[in-house]
């Protein structure tokens, strides 16, 4: 966050202090706590190569003899490794950091791929209409008849199935981005098309229309700057939509592959040991998982009401 | 198609537990039973993995078999001589009918040899010593040899018999072939001798048995149905045995063993295995694949050494194998031939290996790259794991690349050969050393198919002259020795890297008795509801 100190003239600090959005969000302490979690995980896992006590892609400082160690505070537990090691001596915690990374980097791409895609979409068949608007929409309603795991597993199939075997796992993080991203940009589609088909009419379109600018101009220099808020809320609630997805694409056994965990390859890896009584393995990637989807969440939820209180 | 595999082991182990259990109240005895892979077909030659091969034990038969203590039993074959060293003449059972009321006789005999031949066939080293077959009678067939070839019999206790006229009249006379994309008729239905046939088949989700009533032998089973569901993931195989969806499965994981003994209803049954697991190098291009030497850094002794000595096999047995493992020395199983269990292992030895691959100009080590199934043998993917950090701490960078084993072939076996370094494990055809020469050892050569398994594509000329002598030497002791001295060069040069012979851990249902067998064929004859 921008921390100016504050002037004589109300700074932009202040400023944004004052504005309605940050005084919605003071005055609800779910949100606050929400974003503080928020936030200190996506920190923390930014900065693994930083924090995290060990790295686990270095298969050199990974010794066997570490694996299976349960948590610090159980019995057998040792003090290197705070939340326990998996089954080639992984330290847990580490995995976590290193995993919410990819979870993390999967979900704002593939967001971003689905808003660019979505946003584009929309504006055109929402300022052109016609059959073109009919043609993108009836495309769009009949991908959301579907749930979006089914599409994203099928994008996946296929991509897969076009990728030569050995270049599976090289090219796996970019499959993720595209089945994810390309099973979701209906949502900002229907969105943004909604809102400029009231833009379209307003006066300041008839304006920069009189004065010959051309349709691509009006809709990207100005249309667009007028329907960014509903796409935020959007882009904010796919986030953890998407990091869902990808956890489990991953845990299906489709995703990432487990020499370079994501939570969900990490979670999938760690159900063969739930009856062995290696609980850690699974458990606490799980958690953080949880716990990441549920913060983003409460945040594009605030952000929903505060914005726009008639989005659905 | 892991995909599938995933979604099916989900939904439909539910819809077919809810299936089931209406008709499990209606009395029937149905035993449901799981592994990890699906059949990709039904073609008895169009396979030679032995997960196919054993269920399909199931319904088509050998001439000659293996009891459960793995000695040679007649089966469609009545009895059998050498009448001279280079011919065998076979005396075939008579009365015995296939599924569709055809009548076995020795033209099913040449023409399933024929098929087996094919050079289609993934089993066309197990008939490629047949030089001519001479139909005596209905009931006798005389195979002339190009060589003695004394264990003749054990080379073919996986050569099914197909029925002539069905194969003929359904145009199935080549076998199906996932490489070359050849899709058989007989790969998609049925038509054997043996105690079961296959009345369902739903690719990638279950295969249904029932008994044949006209089948020839006793059976001691009770059962009046199998089904079997593949379940890919280990933890949702256990899960579905303790809920007691199916009533047996295998392989068990090593970690789940205690689980299931101290659970109350489910039991284990272990049992060393035969099959040896080892790694594999490129050891013929002139340039390794995702090796970033410029060279082939694998055709140098010193540098294969060096891998092996990295590698820490008592660690992997004791973390990763939980004890259920027994390191090997060479590519056989001592319990198939004793003589292996006298070699020992280069040592482990971190120092000596860093200080091979400076010998070899490589002081900083090197990147390459690891193919591993990871849906195939007891911890494969795991291994694969900590041979990679093991390498890593000798300064040799493995890229580890997993695919489930329906991939993993493609990818691995001829003509692709798309790796550096593999992981491969082997159950010799016959269980008799020979099969691991001709098929592990021996240079490729397509016209007999020798080397067809040596995918790192090594060559040396003595191990090709030995198989030759082997195929036909009779007396017991010059081939041991002979067989000796081939796993001697082996060692000595390095062309493997043996792991390890895993167990075979089988778990039960308490209410049904199986009968467990080294080489992982589940018989469904041999199985009782006993409850």
């Amino acid at each position: 966050m921008p921390d100016t100190p504050a002037h004589s003239e109300p700074s932009r600090w202040q400023r944004i202090r004052q504005s309605d959005l940050a005084l919605s969000f003071l005055a609800s302490k779910v949100t606050v706590a929400a974003a503080f979690v928020a936030v200190v995980m996506i920190a923390a896992s930014v900065g693994a190569a930083l924090i995290a006590p060990h790295n686990p892609y270095d298969m050199a400082a990974i010794d066997i003899f570490d694996s299976m160690l349960p948590p610090v505070w159980e019995d057998g537990g040792e003090r290197r490794f705070l939340l326990g090691t998996d089954s080639i001596g992984r330290d847990i915690l580490s995995t976590i950091l290193y995993g919410s990374r990819m979870s993390i980097f999967i979900g704002l791409t593939s967001v971003a791929l689905s808003l660019v895609i979505g946003v584009t979409l929309g504006l055109i068949a929402g300022y052109r209409g016609g059959l073109l608007d009919s043609i993108i929409m009836r495309l769009a309603e009949v991908q959301l008849a579907l749930p979006t795991i089914l599409v994203a597993l099928l994008i996946n199939g296929i991509l897969r199935a076009v990728a030569p075997p050995t270049m599976v796992n090289d090219v796996a993080v970019l499959v993720l981005i595209l089945s994810i991203g390309l099973s979701n940009w209906v949502q900002f589609a229907r969105a943004v098309r909604a809102s400029t088909m009231v833009e379209r009419g307003q006066e300041y379109v008839l304006a920069v229309r009189l004065i010959g600018i051309g349709p691509m101009a009006i809709m990207f220099r100005h249309i667009l700057p007028n329907v960014m808020g509903p796409i935020m809320v959007i882009a904010t609630l796919n986030l953890s939509g998407a990091i869902l997805t990808e956890a489990t694409l991953s845990f299906l056994g489709v995703g990432v592959p487990s020499t370079r965990p994501s939570l969900g390859t990490l979670i999938n890896v760690g159900t063969d040991y739930l009856f062995s009584g290696a609980w850690w393995i699974t458990i606490f990637p799980g958690a953080a998982l949880a716990l990441l989807v549920l913060t983003v969440n409460l945040v594009g939820d605030w952000l929903r009401d505060a914005l726009n209180p008639t989005l659905g | 198609m892991k995909l599938y595999q995933t979604i099916a082991s989900s939904t439909l182990a539910t819809v077919v537990a809810v299936t089931f259990a209406a008709q499990v109240q209606a009395q029937e005895n149905v035993l449901r039973w799981s592994s990890q892979s699906a059949l990709a077909n039904i073609d008895p030659h169009g396979t030679t993995t032995a997960l196919p091969l054993s269920i399909f034990s199931n319904v088509y038969e050998p001439l000659v078999g293996l009891n459960s203590d793995m000695e040679l039993v007649p089966v469609l074959a009545e009895s059998w001589e050498v009448v001279n060293p280079t011919t065998w003449r076979f005396k075939l059972r008579e009365g015995v009918t296939f599924h569709n009321g055809n009548t076995f006789n020795a033209d099913d005999v040449i023409f399933s040899m024929e098929r087996v031949g094919n050079r289609y066939s993934f089993l066309r080293d197990r008939v490629s010593m047949i030089e001519e077959m001479v139909r005596v009678d209905d009931y006798t067939i005389e195979f002339i040899t190009r060589e003695p070839y004394p264990i003749l019999p054990q080379m073919w206790t996986s050569i099914y018999m197909m029925d002539k006229e069905w194969a003929e009249e359904n145009d199935a006379t080549v076998p199906s072939n996932s490489v070359e994309n050849i899709e058989s008729y007989a790969g998609q239905h049925s038509n054997g001798t043996g105690p079961f046939r296959i009345t369902e088949r739903v690719p990638e989700t279950r295969t249904v048995f029932e008994p044949f009533a006209d089948y020839w032998d006793e059976v001691e089973h009770n059962l009046d149905r199998v089904v079997y569901i593949p379940i890919t993931q280990d933890g949702t195989r256990v899960a579905a045995l303790l809920s007691g969806e199916i009533d047996m499965m295998y392989p068990v994981p090593i970690q789940d063993i205690e689980r299931l003994q101290s659970n109350a209803g489910t039991d284990v049954l272990i049992q060393p295995e035969l099959r040896t697991i080892m790694l594999g190098m490129d050891q013929n291009r002139d340039v390794a694949l995702h090796t970033n030497t410029g060279d082939n850094p694998f055709k140098d002794r010193r540098v294969r050494q060096a891998v092996y000595q990295a590698i820490n096999i008592d660690a992997i047995q004791d973390r990763i194998m939980n004890g259920l493992s027994e390191p090997a020395a060479t590519l056989i199983s001592p319990l198939l031939f004793p003589p292996a269990g006298e070699m020992e292992r280069h040592p482990f030895d971190p120092e000596a290996s860093r200080a091979l691959l400076a010998e070899a100009g490589y002081p900083d080590g090197f990147q390459t790259a690891l193919v591993c199934p990871n849906n195939r043998y007891v911890n494969d993917e795991r291994t694969c794991q900590a041979v990679t950090s093991m390498l890593a701490r000798v300064g040799i960078e493995v890229e580890l690349r997993t695919m489930n084993v329906t991939q993993y072939w493609g990818v691995v076996g001829r003509p692709v050969q798309d790796f550096a370094m593999y992981m491969m494990g082997w159950t010799p055809g016959g269980l008799d050393s020979y099969s691991v020469l001709f098929n592990l050892m021996g240079s490729w050569d397509e016209e007999s198919g020798r080397g067809r398994i040596n995918n790192g594509d090594f060559a040396n000329d003595r191990i090709d002259e030995i198989i030759a002598l082997v195929e036909s030497e009779t007396d017991t002791e010059i081939r041991d020795a002979l067989i000796m001295e081939a796993y001697q060069i082996v060692h000595d040069e390095v062309y493997y890297l043996p792991l390890h012979q895993q167990t075979v851990v089988w778990g039960v249902r308490d209410g049904i008795a199986v009968t467990q067998r080294a080489d992982d064929y589940f018989q469904f004859r041999t199985a009782r509801f006993t409850d």
